[in-house]
């Protein structure tokens, strides 16, 4: 019974039925006819999945990571992080990994991500001297970050769905961020060194004041999101609001980059990519909760534990089936429907719940540029235009790097937790 | 008929776009005040925070319908994308049959509940609003769905988009999404978005 409910949304997944009909179509076949409870339970179970303050947070950063694409912001961010990295080898290469860092930092969204920055970058590497193959394959990889970074929208839906302080998860996604933009940012510097890639310009104190000036507004949301949530002044969902806020007075009225029409349609579209990843939200909800009542988790952590895996064994059994998972659906299904299946087996071995979070980002971030299913090449794919046969090349030593980082993010816990013991 | 099918329509979609729009803005100003308030003003919106929440619910519920509307649900299309032009009709007619079944049952619970609620006039804690209207979102959401899978049923099977051309000529709206919308965190619209762009 357990097995057969597990594998009836796969297949309708594999199908190509809609996400949330999958685990909704499921739920109402299991209510109806194997379960014992009042059938109200299903549209009470749908509003308290979605009726909860810590979600909030995503509509509000949607709508923040869409405004600020929109307008000049994340431009500025590019030619500061530039008049910073001009000096070195590599320099543009090592901008794309900078830059991402900092949008990640205010948006959350690893597509929304490739698009803002990569759609500047990309020309400029192709000027500069770096093969497509590589330029493709950095462009696609680097937006990843952002999922590991805070804030992420994976850690606020692992956070409500795992019961975690979102802060935590946000601060303990800081240093893996940095690790894996490190790892990008070793091979960049030796790609670039290789191929004998010019230096673009001398560092000038000067330039890098100016880049610093003109992007004070926008380099200073990052600051605002995160100082403001560390500092607990506000919680994550208020400064996903204020970031919302913030974004459309500066980019209206400081920057002057959109018009009120502008505003209007980014409003509209944001509630609608809220709307995509809630609803399933509210439908996984569902199917959770039924999980639950029926026993399957316990079944999942017997399973698992018959194996009698050492718990580092447990860990790596856990990391393939994620990147698996990862690489075929999207990270908002994958992290509400494997989050209650997985949590009694890592309690179990003794794993703790923010590091798993961070484990869990991490893998789907990876997820996001694996082929031949990663949504980030499909992103590329449109936004420059070219067959997915040739970004998939130049991803894959990027894969294999995120796959290192995973690993030392996954045995070293201390590289997540070190940083949460200075927050309340 | 299809003229009364596109009134319709145009009227329901202008008016979720609507609500939809001005509820982000609403929220993000409410957001913006209550925070103002606690640190300047030390008096926080003490219905703040269940109001916005509630709102999300509505944003969800109204927003699925547009979602539906453009048939731009999250969904893994690899596999799908493979078959045989014949297979992917028959996967749809049961993909919109499931929405309707499924839709027809959660309105049927949910109308039940929500007139329960309504009798028993239970009220939310902090802004003393009835949870009738809380609870309401999934119910009107769900109609809201059933009617735009009824009326747009012959379009999604054949994955045309007649119907949505004309409707949107009248509104004068261009599409829901108007940047492509890569910036979901899931997979099926970059997908969708790069083929109704090809």
């Amino acid at each position: 019974m357990g097995w057969i409910m597990l594998i009836t949304p796969v297949i309708l997944l594999i199908l190509g039925y809609p996400v949330f009909l999958c685990f909704l179509a499921t739920s109402a076949i299991l209510l109806l006819w194997f379960m014992e409870v009042p059938l109200t339970a299903l549209p009470q179970v749908m509003f308290g999945s979605v009726d909860k303050y810590t979600l909030l947070a995503v509509p509000f950063f949607i709508f923040a990571g869409e405004i600020m694409g929109h307008g000049g912001i994340s431009r500025r961010i590019i030619q500061w992080v530039l008049s910073m990295f001009g000096s070195f080898r590599g320099s543009l290469g090592l901008t794309t990994v900078g830059t991402c860092e900092f949008f990640g930092a205010i948006s959350g969204s690893s597509p929304a991500t490739v698009a803002a920055v990569g759609r500047l970058m990309y020309p400029a590497l192709r000027n500069n001297g770096y093969e497509e193959r590589f330029s493709l394959g950095l462009v696609t990889a680097s937006g990843a970050i952002a999922g590991i970074i805070p804030p992420s929208i994976v850690m606020i839906l692992y956070g409500a769905s795992a019961e975690q302080s979102v802060a935590h998860l946000f601060i303990a996604g800081f240093f893996p961020g940095i690790l894996v933009g490190l790892f990008m940012a070793a091979y960049i510097y030796w790609y670039a060194k290789s191929r004998d890639i010019p230096i673009t310009e001398k560092f000038n104190g000067k330039v890098f004041l100016r880049a610093t000036l003109n992007g004070a507004f926008a380099l200073g949301t990052p600051l605002l999101i995160l100082g403001g949530i560390y500092t607990g002044v506000f919680t994550p969902t208020e400064a996903a609001g204020i970031a919302g806020g913030y974004g459309l007075l500066v980019t209206k009225f400081i920057y002057r980059d959109i018009s009120w029409k502008g505003i209007w349609d980014v409003a509209v579209n944001s509630t609608y990519l809220t709307s995509q990843i809630m609803i399933i939200v509210a439908c996984s909800g569902v199917f959770s909760w039924i999980l639950t009542i029926a026993g399957v988790p316990d079944m999942m952590v017997n399973f698992i534990g018959s194996f009698n895996l050492p718990p580092w064994g447990t860990l790596i059994i856990i990391n393939i089936f994620l990147i698996i998972v990862g690489a075929l659906i999207d990270p908002t299904s994958a992290i509400l429907v494997l989050t209650p299946l997985l949590l009694p087996i890592v309690k179990a071995i003794g794993v703790d719940l923010i590091h798993f979070g961070i484990i869990i980002a991490v893998n789907l971030a990876l997820g996001m540029f694996t082929p031949p299913f990663g949504l980030n090449i499909f992103v590329s794919q449109s936004l420059f235009r070219v067959p997915a046969v040739r970004i998939i090349p130049g991803v894959i030593p990027f894969v294999g790097l995120q796959i290192i980082a995973l690993a030392l993010i996954t045995y070293i816990p201390q590289i997540s937790l070190y940083l949460t013991q200075f927050i309340r | 008929m299809a003229n009364i099918a596109v009134n319709i329509m145009s009227q329901v979609v202008r008016l979720v776009r609507g609500i939809l729009g001005t509820m982000m803005i609403v929220g993000v100003f409410l957001n913006l005040v209550n925070v103002i308030g606690r640190y300047v003003f030390l008096k926080p919106i003490i219905w703040a925070e269940e109001i916005l929440t509630y709102g999300l619910v509505w944003v969800v519920m109204l927003g699925a319908t547009l979602v539906t509307w453009r048939a731009n649900h999250l969904k893994m299309d690899a596999i799908y994308d493979l078959m045989p032009q014949t297979l992917k009709r028959v996967i749809n007619v049961l993909v919109n049959l499931s929405i309707i079944a499924c839709g027809v049952f959660v309105v049927s619970q949910s109308y039940i509940f929500v007139s329960f609620l309504n009798r028993v006039g239970q009220k939310s804690v902090a802004a003393e609003i009835p949870m009738t209207f809380a609870h309401g979102a999934v119910l009107v959401g769900f109609i809201l769905v059933i009617l735009v899978v009824l009326i747009k049923f012959r379009d999604l099977v054949m994955e045309e988009q007649s119907i949505i051309t004309q409707v949107e000529a009248e509104i004068g709206a261009r599409e829901d999404s108007p940047l492509p919308t890569i910036q979901a965190s899931g997979r099926g619209p970059a997908v969708s978005t790069t083929r109704e762009g090809a």
